[in-house]
């Protein structure tokens, strides 16, 4: 028959341990004073191993396609989107992402006069001289009446904000007349960046912003005028896969025009580049309007509803 | 636990002033759970070593240092059963002389109770700390540590009342009305 033990049993039975005196002061102190250092539970062999395993882990899991993950990501309206994004993309710093503030920084030139920025290097060609204008009375000098023409009607509530107008150079152009105001040498690169004298025969684009205050934030429309070869206006932009046109006649034209709306809610962003930093404007209606015998394109296109009747009596007010 | 006054892990305390305070009833915790003297004794200085090396993490919440150092002295008994394990599938260690000063039949019921078992028996019925206060040290709640102890003092009382043979028989019993 079991006797079972009560507390004071069990607490007789460790009784019966006879742990003799010992004072480790001592040899502690020496230890502590000599840095002495706790061996680790796991050897270092064995945690290299560990984290080289991890790693390889990581690398196949990756390669057996399970590179990309899900963020979570809020867009203008304050709506949000799961949107997925490779692992290299989330985790690897891009050694470009320098490269691309720097040049962000080099071309921004907002108050300077036909600046013409020229990379030189492995990254050839250069950015067309600009002009930007925030009086819109001034903007009218370069409105010739003929190509780049101005829309009468703005819908309800927008203003002209300001304007960049674009010179085209070719390649013949000479240097010798412009004025080099910077020079880095970067990233393998030679940037310069040239003071060039106005010449209005050369206006390649016109980019005009009307902005509106909807609901305590910026609502943006674009105009822009694009000079471009009657050529490419048929073979790219018309013959788009996205693209649903209809044939318009505009009378103060005097040929068709092709009325297109291009679908920008698929991720179409307009990126502007300002003094505080970087504003994303996803666009979400987009009309290019095409006159082919001069060969431009007015794009216009809104960050915010905007009916189609809207865009038409626009453009029918381009004069 | 049969400490005079808790101390406080602050500026002011030295590691002689935590060694010949909580020493000797922390050397009899490692023993008990070990069943050997000797690695009890480095198991001590190991306690001490990691709880001087890392004061700085001691949460200034917990002033009581002794559960602190009853924690790190559970752990690092663990860690010295784990070489243990390690030293007997190396036979070329020579085995080390017996001078554990416990009864052989005391040495083996407590062999058969796991180290936590033999860790919680000796602070409940030696130092009397409550199930609640052992909650905080081995991280379990005090109902789980209550069953525990009650399992641990039905098989030393079956053990050694009746021997260690007739214990086996009482398992092998246990397990056929199991099935």
């Amino acid at each position: 028959m079991m006797n079972e033990f009560n507390k004071e049993d069990i607490k007789n039975i460790f009784g019966e341990i006879k742990t003799p005196e010992y004072n480790p002061t001592d040899d502690i102190k020496q230890k502590i004073n000599h840095g002495y250092k706790i061996k680790p539970k796991i050897s270092r062999l064995k945690r290299t191993v560990i984290i080289i395993a991890a790693i390889m882990g990581v690398i196949i899991l990756m390669g057996a396609g399970l590179n990309m993950i899900v963020q979570r990501v809020f867009d203008a309206d304050g709506n949000s989107h799961l949107q997925f994004i490779p692992f290299r993309h989330r985790f690897r710093h891009d050694p470009n992402d320098e490269k691309v503030l720097f040049e962000r920084e080099f071309y921004d030139y907002p108050n300077a006069e036909n600046i013409l920025v020229i990379r030189r290097g492995d990254g050839t060609g250069w950015s067309d001289p600009r002009r930007n204008i925030s009086d819109y009375d001034e903007l009218q000098k370069y409105i010739d009446g003929d190509i780049f023409k101005l829309p009468e009607y703005v819908p309800d509530g927008y203003k002209f904000s300001n304007a960049d107008i674009y010179f085209y150079i070719d390649e013949d152009f000479d240097f010798e007349n412009a004025e080099l105001i910077a020079h880095e040498e970067k990233f393998g690169n030679v940037y310069e960046k040239y003071y060039i004298p106005e010449n209005p025969d050369n206006i390649s684009q016109l980019f005009i912003y009307y902005v509106k205050e909807e609901n305590g934030e910026e609502v943006y429309l674009f105009y822009n005028i694009f000079l471009m070869d009657p050529g490419f206006i048929n073979t790219n932009i018309s013959g788009q896969e996205n693209t649903t046109g209809e044939i318009l006649q505009m009378p103060q034209f005097d040929r068709n025009i092709l009325l297109s709306t291009d679908s920008y809610e698929d991720g179409n962003y307009f990126t502007q580049y300002n003094f505080h930093g970087i504003k994303i404007i996803p666009l979400k209606y987009g009309y290019d309007i095409l006159n082919q015998e001069y060969g431009t394109v007015f794009y216009i296109i809104s960050t915010y509803s905007l009916s189609q009747n809207e865009i038409i009596k626009m453009a029918e007010s381009i004069k | 636990m049969d400490f005079c006054e808790p101390l406080l892990f602050d500026e002011s305390i030295d590691i002689e002033t935590i060694v010949n305070t909580y020493s000797h009833a922390l050397l009899r915790y490692c023993h008990s759970i070990l069943c050997d003297y000797h690695e009890a004794q480095d198991v001590l200085q190991i306690t001490f070593i990691k709880a001087w090396q890392n004061k700085n993490k001691f949460s200034g919440d917990d002033k009581d240092l002794s559960n602190y150092l009853y924690k790190i002295a559970y752990n690092s008994c663990i860690d010295a059963i784990r070489r243990r394990k390690q030293r007997l599938k190396n036979p070329a260690e020579p085995a080390k002389q017996n001078q554990d000063h416990i009864p052989e039949n005391i040495k083996s019921a407590l062999m058969i109770l796991c180290p936590l078992d033999r860790a919680i028996a000796y602070s409940h019925a030696v130092d009397d700390i409550s199930f609640a206060e052992l909650a905080e040290i081995y991280g379990k709640t005090a109902a789980a540590l209550r069953k525990r102890y009650e399992r641990a003092r039905k098989k030393l009382s079956k053990i050694l009342s009746e021997g260690y043979p007739n214990y086996q028989n009482y398992r092998k019993g246990a397990n056929n009305n199991d099935e």
